[in-house]
C-alpha cells in the first residue's frame, strides 16, 4: 500500500504539470525528488520500472526545436500509465466498522416505471413552472408511495415554492403514516425556522397526542416561528394551560396570539380571566381572533354585559375620544360575535336598530351592518316598519329591508310597498332620491331571482368529471317565482327595460313578453353577455318553439358581432345541443376560419365546446 | 381473443408519456367512432375523429407478433401515434371490435413488406455468394483505403490539438481557446472519427465548466488521457488496416466504435455474435442527457436467462430528432427474442435485438436471477479493475453481486459483505445517476440480508477508492429497483 501513496504523490506531481503546462516539466524538482523511491520499487516491480522511465524521460532536458510537443507527449504517456496502474490500485476497505442499518422500513414498492417517476423527480430538483400540477398529479396517482419518491417528499418540505411545501406538509407526508415520523425527529431542529415548523406539523398530524412533550419542549424554547404552531398544538390539554398563561406576556407579539388561541381551548378560571383581562388590554385584537374559534360560556357572557354596557355608553357619550376608544372595542365585538346566536346579542341588535339615526353612520357601519344582516334574516315583523325607516334614512340599506320585507309580506303587499310606493312609473317625475334607490332595488330584487352557480364547463374536457367549472347565473325555480312574485313585477320590469328580470319573471303564455326578449338578444347578440344565458332560460320559460328558438340560436351565431367568444356558459352550450342533427354541417362551417386575420369567432374553450356540440349531434345521428 | 394485448405492453410501446396520456385522452372523449379486428385478430382497426372533417383511418398490424406495425392516416411523425395507442388501449380494456376482413390497403401493405423481406434474404444469400462478394469488395476496396488515410489525418490534427493545450497548460485555457477546440470539434465532422468527435466535444465541455475547477481538473486529465489512448490505438489500428484492406473489422474490442463504425446487425452476426432464442429480464434503466454525443440515451441493465451475463441496452436518441423517436422506459416484463445481437465491448456488451415477444415475470425467474450474482469478492473487483485499467474501456462495469448483508459503516456510509469477511464499499457514482445509497436506510431488514446487488463500479481518482453504486436489490421474490 505504501506503493500507491507514492504513486498517488506522483499523480499529483503530474497533475500539477497538467495546469502548470508541460512545458515546465524539464528538470521538475519535485519529480526529481520523488523518482527515487520510484526506481526503489522498480526492482520488484516491472511496472514500476517503467513508470520511473516515464519520470526520467519527462524530466529530462528538452530537446531540440521542431520537438516542441515532446514534453506533451511524454506527460500523456506517463499520465496514462500512472492512472491505468492507479485504477488497479482501488481501495474498497470501509474507513470504519461495520454495522447493522439503522433502517426504518417504509414497507414501499419500486413498481412504477421511470416515466412516472422521472418528471416527479424533475419537478422537485429544479425550479421553474407548472411544478406544482406535477406534484399534485403524481401524489393523486400514489406514485408518492414507491420508494424512491421518499427522499423528494422528505425535499419537498423545504421547497421554495410554498404552495408545494405546504402539500408536502398537509397532505405527502402525512399519507405515509406513522413510519414517516421518525425521519422527522431525525434532523429536528427547534431553533429553525419554517422547516421545522413544518416537520413540527407533519408529526402532529401523523403522532397527534402522542408527542406532547415535543411540543410543550419547542413551544418553551424553540424559534418564534416553532414556538407559534408548537404552542398551537397545546390547545385543549388543561396541564398546559399554566405555561400558556406564561407566554400572553411574551414581548412577541405572535407568540402572544398564540398562546391567546390555545387558551381560548381551556376551560380554567384562570384561562377566562387572562383572556377576559387580555379583551379590556392593548392585545384585544390579539385575542380576538383567538377567541373567534370559540371560548367558554362563562367568558361569553361577561363579555357580552360588556358590550351591552359599550352600547349604552355610545348613546349618551359626546366626547370624540371616548368615542374612539369604544369604536376599537365595538369592532372587536362585532368580529367576536359575528356568527353567534344568543338571547342577550339579539335584544342588543334591537336596541342598537331603534337608535339607528345613531348608528348609521360611517364610525359605526360594521356594527350596524351585523345588526340589519341579522334583523333582515330573523328579525319580526314589528320591526319592518323600522327598516322601512331605516331604508328612508339611507338608502344603502334597502337591500336587507326588501329582502326582510320578502321574506314577511305578502306577494301584493310587497309590490305595493315598493311599486306603488315610489309610484316610480305613474308619475313620470323621477326625483334625485328616487333614482338613487332605483338601482338598489333593482339589485335586491335581481338577488333573490337570480342565483350565482357553479356547473361543470360543459365539453371543456375528456370526461364529465374532469370537467372544469365555470361560474354561470339560473334563475329561480318557476314555483317559486309564482308563489313569492306578484304578476306585476314583470310589467314593471320591462316597462324600466330590465330584460334580466323579465326572463327572470316570465311565465308561460306571454307571447308579447317572448318576443320582447327575441327582441333583446338580438339587438344584443354576444354570448359574451351576461345576459345571453339568462334571456335564453326565460325563452325556455316562457314556452318558445323549437323552431323559433333554432332561428334566434342562427341569428346569434351567424351575427358578425358575436366575437370574441373564450368560453360558453353552460345553458349556451345546452341550448346548442337543441340544435337538429341537420345543422352539424352548418356549425361545423362556424369553425372554419372566416378570414386569415380574425380566426374563427370560437376562440380556446368555446373552440372545444363547439366541437363537443358538433361531435355529439353526431353521435345522435349515427 | 388471440391477441394479448397489455396495458403495460402498448405504455412500453408509446414514444413518450405524453402520447399515453393524449391516447387514453381520446378513448375519454370518446373520439374512436369505429373499432374492428379480423377474425384471426391480427390486424385491429378503426376509425378516430380528428379535428378536421373526416376521421383517421387508424390500425395495429400484429401479424408478425415480434414486430408490430402501426399505420394512421394522421400527419403525425410519432409512431405509433396517439390514435393507433388508443386502439390498443381499447382492445386492451376489453372494449367490443367488429370482426371484418383487412382493408385492401394493408392486404397490399402486407404483401410488400413480406416481399421486402424476402429480398433482404435473397441479399443476404447473394453476399455469401463469394464470386459476387468478391466483385463487390473489389470497388469498396479504394473508398475504404481513402477513408482509413482520412481518419489517420483526423487522429494526427486531434493529437496535435491535444499538445498544444498540454504544453501551454490547463491554466492558460480561456473562453477563447474552448471556441477553438469547438471549431475543431466541427472539422473533425470531415475524417470520419465521430467517436473521437465525441470525446473531443466532451473535453471542450469540461473546460468550459467554469464551477469547481480544482476537481474539474482530475476530469479533464482523464479525458485528456483518454483520448491519448485513443489516439494510439486508433493510430494502430488504422495503420494495419492501410497495410492490408483485406483485415476483417475488429470483432473483439471496442475500438472500431470508437472511431465510429456503427456496427450492422448482419455484421455482428457474421462475427459470430448473435444467439438464438434468448430470454433477457431488466434488472435497471435510466435515461440521460449525454451532452457529449449531442444525444439522450436510454441505458437499460439487463441479464440473459439463464447466464450470469449483465448486458446493456443503449438507444441513442439525437437531439434533433429526439421529438420523433421512442423514448425507452423501464421494462417490467421478460423479452424473448428471437435473436440476441451483442457488440464487442468488455463485461457489459452493448446488445440489441429485432423484435420480441413478451412475457410476465415468474417468481422462479427473479429466483434464478438471484442465483446467478458472483459471490467472490475477490474475483469480482479483479474483472472490475482489469477492465478499468483501459482508458477505452466502460467506467462503469456492472455486476450482480451477491450481499450476504448490506451494512452500515461506523464512519458513515455503506457496504456489502460477502459473509466471510469481504467487503465492498457503497457510494454514489455522481453524473447522470441519481443517488441510490440514500434509499437504502428505507428497506425492510429482509432486503437487506441475503440479496443479490446489481451494481456499477466507479473508481474515483482523487482518493483512490472503487466504490459500488448499487442499482437494485434482487431477493427471493422481488427486484427493487433503486434507480428506475
Amino acid at each position: 500500500m505504501m506503493s500507491t501513496a507514492l504513486l498517488q504523490e506522483v499523480y499529483q506531481e503530474v497533475r500539477r504539470l497538467y495546469i502548470a503546462g508541460s512545458e515546465l516539466s524539464a528538470g521538475d524538482f519535485r519529480l526529481q525528488k520523488l523518482l527515487p523511491r520510484v526506481e526503489q520499487l522498480g526492482e520488484r516491480a516491472a511496472v514500476f520500472q517503467k513508470i520511473a522511465e516515464g519520470i526520467r524521460e519527462l524530466i529530462s532536458p528538452q530537446g531540440a526545436t521542431g520537438e516542441e510537443s515532446a514534453s506533451a507527449v511524454k506527460l500523456q504517456r506517463l499520465a496514462l500509465l500512472l492512472s491505468s496502474v492507479l485504477r488497479t490500485q482501488g481501495s474498497t476497505t470501509a474507513a470504519g466498522e461495520l454495522q447493522p442499518v439503522a433502517s426504518r422500513p417504509a414497507s414501499l414498492t419500486t413498481t412504477y416505471t421511470y416515466r412516472k417517476i422521472a418528471p416527479l423527480q424533475q419537478a422537485l430538483t429544479t425550479t421553474g413552472g407548472g411544478r406544482y400540477e406535477v406534484v399534485k398529479e403524481a401524489f393523486a396517482a400514489g406514485i408518492f408511495q414507491d420508494l424512491r419518491t421518499l427522499p423528494l417528499a422528505l425535499g419537498a418540505l423545504n421547497d421554495a415554492y410554498v404552495e408545494i411545501a405546504e402539500m408536502a406538509t398537509e397532505q405527502i407526508l402525512p399519507a405515509y403514516g406513522s413510519s414517516i415520523i421518525p425521519y422527522m425527529l431525525d434532523h429536528f431542529d427547534p431553533s429553525g425556522g419554517r422547516l421545522e415548523a413544518r416537520k413540527l406539523k407533519v408529526i402532529y398530524r401523523t403522532g397527534g397526542a402522542d408527542y406532547m412533550q415535543l411540543y410543550a419542549d419547542a413551544a418553551e424554547s424553540g424559534s418564534e416561528e416553532v414556538r407559534t404552531t408548537a404552542i398551537a398544538m397545546l390547545k385543549g390539554h388543561e396541564a398546559y394551560t399554566p405555561s400558556l398563561i406564561l407566554w400572553t406576556r411574551d414581548k412577541k407579539k405572535n407568540i402572544r396570539e398564540a398562546a391567546y388561541s390555545a387558551l381560548a381551548g381551556s376551560r380554567s378560571q384562570d384561562a377566562m380571566d387572562c383572556l377576559y383581562h387580555a379583551f379590556h388590554s392593548k392585545d384585544i385584537e390579539l385575542v380576538t381572533n383567538g377567541l373567534r374559534e370559540g371560548m367558554a360560556e362563562e367568558l361569553t357572557e361577561k363579555l357580552l354585559l360588556d358590550y351591552w354596557k359599550d352600547v349604552e355608553q355610545i348613546l349618551a357619550e359626546k366626547e370624540e375620544k371616548q368615542l374612539d376608544k369604544l369604536q376599537v372595542r365595538i369592532e372587536a365585538y362585532v368580529s367576536l360575535f359575528s356568527s353567534m346566536d344568543h338571547a342577550l346579542l339579539n335584544k342588543l341588535y334591537y336596541l342598537i336598530l331603534n337608535h339607528y339615526s345613531q348608528f348609521a353612520q360611517d364610525r359605526w357601519y360594521l356594527l350596524m351592518n351585523q345588526v340589519v344582516y341579522y334583523v333582515e334574516q330573523y328579525g319580526e315583523r314589528e320591526m319592518l316598519p323600522l327598516m322601512f325607516q331605516l331604508e328612508d334614512y339611507r338608502e344603502a340599506y334597502l337591500p336587507y329591508a326588501f329582502r326582510m320585507a320578502h321574506r314577511l309580506l305578502s306577494p301584493a303587499e310587497l309590490y305595493e310597498h315598493y311599486v306603488g310606493k315610489e309610484g316610480l312609473l305613474q308619475a313620470g317625475v323621477v326625483s334625485k332620491k328616487r333614482r338613487a334607490r332605483l338601482p338598489k332595488l333593482r339589485q335586491s330584487i335581481y338577488s333573490l331571482l337570480i342565483r350565482d352557480e357553479v356547473e361543470p364547463a360543459l365539453g371543456t374536457a375528456y370526461g364529465s368529471e374532469e370537467e372544469r367549472m365555470a361560474y354561470t347565473l339560473r334563475l329561480i325555480p318557476m314555483e317559486e317565482v309564482e308563489q313569492q312574485w306578484d304578476a306585476r313585477w314583470l310589467d314593471w320590469a320591462v316597462k324600466i327595460d330590465d330584460s334580466e328580470l323579465a326572463a327572470a319573471l316570465v311565465r308561460p303564455g306571454m307571447p308579447d313578453i317572448q318576443v320582447y326578449l327575441i327582441d333583446k338578444l338580438k339587438k344584443n347578440p354576444e354570448f359574451r353577455n351576461r345576459w345571453a344565458p339568462i334571456i335564453l332560460q326565460g325563452l325556455d320559460r316562457s314556452g318558445i318553439s323549437r323552431e323559433d328558438k333554432r332561428e334566434l340560436l342562427w341569428y346569434t351565431l351567424d351575427d358578425k358581432r358575436n366575437t370574441s367568444m373564450y368560453t360558453l356558459d353552460p345553458y349556451i352550450v345546452r341550448s346548442l345541443l337543441e340544435l337538429p342533427v341537420e345543422d352539424i354541417e352548418r356549425l361545423e362551417a362556424l369553425l372554419v376560419h372566416e378570414d386569415s386575420k380574425s380566426g374563427s369567432r370560437f376562440r380556446y374553450e368555446a373552440a372545444t365546446q363547439l366541437e363537443y356540440v358538433i361531435h355529439t349531434l353526431k353521435g345522435m345521428r349515427a | 381473443m388471440g391477441l394479448e394485448l397489455t396495458e403495460a405492453y402498448i405504455d412500453g410501446m408509446a414514444p413518450n408519456a405524453a402520447a399515453i396520456k393524449n391516447a387514453r385522452g381520446l378513448i375519454q372523449k370518446r373520439k374512436l367512432v369505429q373499432l374492428n379486428r379480423t377474425a384471426d385478430d391480427t390486424l385491429l382497426f378503426g376509425e378516430c375523429a380528428g379535428s378536421g372533417k373526416s376521421n383517421y383511418v387508424c390500425s395495429a398490424d400484429f401479424i408478425q407478433p415480434d414486430k408490430p406495425v402501426t399505420r394512421c392516416s394522421c400527419p403525425s411523425r410519432q409512431f405509433p401515434c396517439k390514435h393507433a395507442l388508443a386502439i390498443m388501449y381499447a382492445y386492451a380494456a376489453g372494449e367490443s371490435f367488429a370482426v371484418a376482413e383487412v382493408p385492401e390497403d394493408i392486404v397490399s401493405k402486407r404483401e410488400k413488406i413480406e416481399k421486402k423481406e424476402e429480398k433482404q434474404t435473397q441479399t443476404a444469400a447473394q453476399e455469401q455468394d463469394p464470386v459476387k462478394a468478391a466483385k463487390k469488395k473489389a470497388t469498396s476496396k479504394n473508398a475504404l483505403k481513402k477513408k482509413v488515410q482520412a481518419q489517420l489525418d483526423g487522429l494526427d490534427a486531434l493529437e496535435k490539438l491535444l499538445l498544444t493545450l498540454i504544453r501551454d497548460g490547463l491554466g492558460t485555457i480561456d473562453a477563447k481557446t474552448v471556441k477553438m477546440i469547438n471549431e475543431q470539434v466541427k472539422q473533425m465532422g470531415n475524417y470520419y472519427l465521430t467517436g473521437a468527435q465525441n470525446e473531443l466535444r466532451r473535453l471542450a465541455l469540461l473546460l468550459a465548466e467554469k464551477n469547481n475547477r480544482e476537481q474539474h481538473y482530475t476530469y479533464i486529465i482523464a479525458q485528456m488521457t483518454r483520448l491519448h489512448a485513443l489516439i494510439q490505438k486508433g493510430r494502430r489500428h488504422l495503420q494495419a488496416k492501410l497495410d492490408d484492406p483485406e483485415l476483417a473489422l475488429d470483432a473483439e474490442s471496442t475500438i472500431e466504435e470508437w472511431l465510429g463504425h456503427a456496427w450492422q446487425l448482419s455484421e455482428l452476426q457474421e462475427y459470430g455474435k448473435m444467439t438464438e432464442q434468448a430470454e433477457l429480464i431488466q434488472l435497471s434503466f435510466i435515461s440521460y442527457d449525454d451532452p457529449g454525443r449531442q444525444e439522450y440515451i436510454d441505458l437499460g441493465y439487463w441479464m440473459e436467462m439463464g447466464t450470469s451475463h449483465i448486458y446493456r441496452t443503449l438507444q441513442y436518441r439525437p437531439y434533433r430528432a429526439a421529438k420523433h423517436l421512442r423514448e425507452e422506459d423501464s421494462f417490467m416484463e421478460i423479452a424473448a427474442v428471437p435473436s440476441l445481437y451483442r457488440y464487442p465491448g468488455d463485461l457489459n456488451p452493448r446488445v440489441r435485438w429485432d423484435g420480441m415477444t413478451t412475457r410476465a415475470i415468474k417468481p422462479e425467474d427473479i429466483q434464478k436471477v438471484r442465483e446467478q450474482a458472483q459471490h467472490s469478492y475477490a474475483d469480482i473487483v479483479k474483472q472490475v479493475k482489469n477492465q478499468l485499467k483501459n482508458p477505452l474501456a466502460d467506467e462503469h462495469p456492472a455486476m450482480l453481486i451477491h450481499a450476504a448483508e448490506i451494512c452500515g459503516i461506523s464512519s458513515g456510509g455503506y457496504a456489502i459483505t460477502d459473509g466471510n469477511g469481504q467487503h465492498l464499499v457503497l457510494g454514489s457514482v455522481g453524473g447522470m445517476y441519481p443517488d441510490t445509497v440514500q434509499l437504502l436506510s428505507f428497506l425492510p431488514a429482509d432486503q437487506l440480508r441475503d440479496v443479490a446487488v446489481l451494481g456499477i463500479f466507479e473508481h474515483r481518482m482523487d482518493t483512490g477508492e472503487l466504490v459500488l453504486q448499487p442499482l437494485s436489490i434482487v431477493t427471493n421474490d422481488t427486484i427493487v429497483r433503486l434507480l428506475y
